[in-house]
């Protein structure tokens, strides 16, 4: 094995945000290993999504570095992410309500198509090829999603838990490196959150992305992740495989304690 | 024809890439312009302006690369600001236009105007009617001949356009900056090529524009209400459609003509009658706030929901039970 198959493919130090008086996050730092399924919990604004922002370079933190696959992620502008390596889903959908799914996913392949204009214009030759191909890619990997059926529909035109497997679908067909995946199975019922954490795991083991999961739900994260890092008031209060971080007192006390107490209701994880 | 033109132009920068422009006039001017240097008659007195008498195969492609080259010496300033105040910085395109039209008198003959060249193929001019294979043809019919194609060739690339990479950007930038920017699309780029292109456009527009009326044109032309008929003609024709951009500019363009035609409002013999210019003025102000209303996608819009409608009882018999439109709970996912 070489040095470099060992660096950490993601690394995260010291990373301090601040908005108007307010510590978003602060001091956060971990490190997440090629191929690794690493979840980011915590309850809600802890901080996670803040944390997947600045990873997408939507937010520029007050300090600290993250460095992916050896480069300085805090260099790149927001759109440079993307060819980089990196995809990410959205936690809400809504962004794009008139585009069809199918183009959904050709918007996911724009990093990896090159006509421009002038080419796609006159639509012959070289942008035709490139189009056909790229359709069939996505037409494959629709199939392979189930979302064969909703090609040509709007995405808003479809019911939240199908537009988060079409936006898991779109991030695919990036070909990224490093998923990063913004509460995939918040407002999904039961048994489409296990459907998709399956999906997860085929990731995993079939295309071997590494993943960075944030969400709240407790059962899906423990069931599927490789190492968990808690969150509370953007601060990292513990990290480690999933049997540790259950374990530790300051985790239960944060975050599973009032799991705990409210054990008659389960379901309810709101925590505002 | 030439405003269906000018018209997409702006529905590729308005309607595709959600930058709310006013300026279409001034860019139709500077291609124009360039059309009238390049292509006009030598100066017959001293004073006149300038005129090279090069073919139509220079002249106009040479309108659209000029106001592209404009579209990309401005579009970095102006493409810095959004929404409303993208418009006001293209309003004010406008007024330097006049302006600049007005006082660059070698090129532009200053206010009262100049003669701008009319198509020509070698023998053959379109401004007089001229005998082709025993075929006699009015300057009309020749336009006709002209445009159609030409108007056919835009249409189609910029449908091509708009179901390619490119396209896909640009629509991707309207609906949501961030998102577009996160799955890769260049804001900066994407908003450039969108604005150099509906520029490219514009120019080529605007240069038959000028040519068109008996080849005369004075800096007047280029105004803010010819802009304002164009966005009123990208609203009721349909926004972010190639077909609606040309009915929208036949109707809000050929309405004055068609009232006039059948004389469908009783003729005063003052001057301070109802005009059919001012009664198709009042017909589109209310229409837009029609379309706006009840039918914000335009003509188009209406056209593509009747099919639809038509189509989705055809696939409700298909997909039974898989996906309702519009659904609020959760539908589950078969298969």
């Amino acid at each position: 094995m070489s040095v470099h198959s060992q660096l950490p493919q993601l690394s995260v130090a010291g990373i301090t945000l601040r908005f108007e008086g307010i510590t978003a996050l602060d001091d956060v730092s971990f490190d997440v290993q090629r191929g690794e399924l690493f979840a980011i919990i915590g309850p809600n604004g802890a901080g996670k999504t803040s944390l997947l922002n600045i990873l997408s370079r939507v937010y520029q933190p007050s300090h600290g570095s993250v460095l992916f696959e050896g480069r300085d992620l805090l260099r790149l502008k927001t759109h440079q992410i993307a060819r980089a390596g990196i995809a990410r889903t959205f936690q809400n959908q809504g962004q794009f309500p008139l585009t069809s799914v199918l183009d959904y996913l050709l918007l996911g392949r724009h990093i990896h198509m090159r006509s421009g204009i002038v080419l796609g214009g006159i639509y012959l030759g070289p942008a035709l090829k490139e189009e056909r191909a790229n359709r069939a890619y996505c037409q494959h990997l629709l199939d392979l999603m189930g979302l064969a059926p909703y090609r040509d529909f709007p995405m808003g035109s479809l019911p939240y838990g199908l537009q988060k497997r079409a936006d898991l679908a779109r991030a695919l067909a990036m070909q990224p490196r490093l998923l990063l995946l913004d509460e995939p199975v918040a407002g999904m019922s039961l048994e489409e959150s296990r459907d998709l954490a399956a999906v997860l795991l085929d990731i995993k083991e079939q295309l071997g992305i590494t993943q960075v999961l944030v969400e709240h739900d407790m059962a899906m994260v423990m069931g599927i992740a490789d190492r968990v890092l808690v969150l509370d008031f953007g601060r990292v209060i513990a990290q480690g495989q999933p049997a540790e971080v259950q374990a530790n007192p300051a985790v239960i006390t944060a975050y599973l304690g009032q799991e705990v107490q409210r054990a008659p209701s389960p379901g309810s994880v709101a925590h505002s | 024809m030439i405003a269906a033109m000018a018209t997409l132009s702006l529905n590729i920068l308005s309607g595709y890439t959600g930058l709310i422009s006013l300026g279409i006039t001034f860019f139709m001017g500077i291609g124009a312009y360039t059309a009238a240097w390049l292509g006009g008659p030598h100066p017959f007195f001293p004073g006149d302006p300038v005129g090279l008498n090069l073919s139509i195969f220079i002249w106009l492609p040479a309108a659209g690369v000029v106001a592209a080259l404009t579209g990309a010496l401005v579009g970095p300033t102006a493409l810095r600001l959004k929404g409303f105040y993208l418009a006001i910085v293209t309003l004010a395109l406008v007024f330097i236009g006049l302006y600049l039209f007005k006082n660059a008198r070698a090129i532009t003959g200053g206010p009262q105007g100049r003669i701008f060249p009319t198509p020509s193929f070698g023998d053959l001019s379109f401004s007089s009617p001229t005998p082709v294979f025993g075929v006699l043809l009015t300057t009309n019919q020749w336009y006709f001949l002209l445009l159609t194609p030409l108007l056919a060739l835009m249409a189609l690339f910029v449908h091509n356009v708009m179901r390619s990479r490119a396209g896909r950007a640009f629509q991707a930038v309207r609906d949501n900056e961030t998102g577009a920017a996160i799955i890769g699309v260049n804001l900066f780029q994407a908003k450039m090529s969108a604005f150099i292109f509906s520029s490219f456009l514009a120019g080529i527009a605007g240069a038959l524009w000028a040519s068109y009326p008996g080849g005369y044109a004075e800096p007047n032309t280029w105004n803010l209400i010819l802009a304002i008929q164009f966005v009123a003609a990208m609203l009721v024709g349909g926004v972010a459609s190639v077909w609606g951009s040309i009915l929208g500019a036949a109707f809000v363009f050929g309405l004055p003509l068609a009232l006039d035609t059948f004389s469908l409002i009783p003729q005063s013999t003052s001057n301070t009658g109802l005009t059919s210019g001012d009664l198709s003025a009042i017909l589109y102000g209310l229409l837009i706030i029609l379309f706006m209303l009840f039918e914000p996608t335009g003509v188009i819009g209406f056209i593509r929901r009747v099919t639809s409608l038509i189509q989705r009882f055809d696939e409700r018999a298909k997909v039974k039970g898989g996906v309702k439109a519009n659904a609020s709970e959760p539908v589950e996912l078969e298969s």
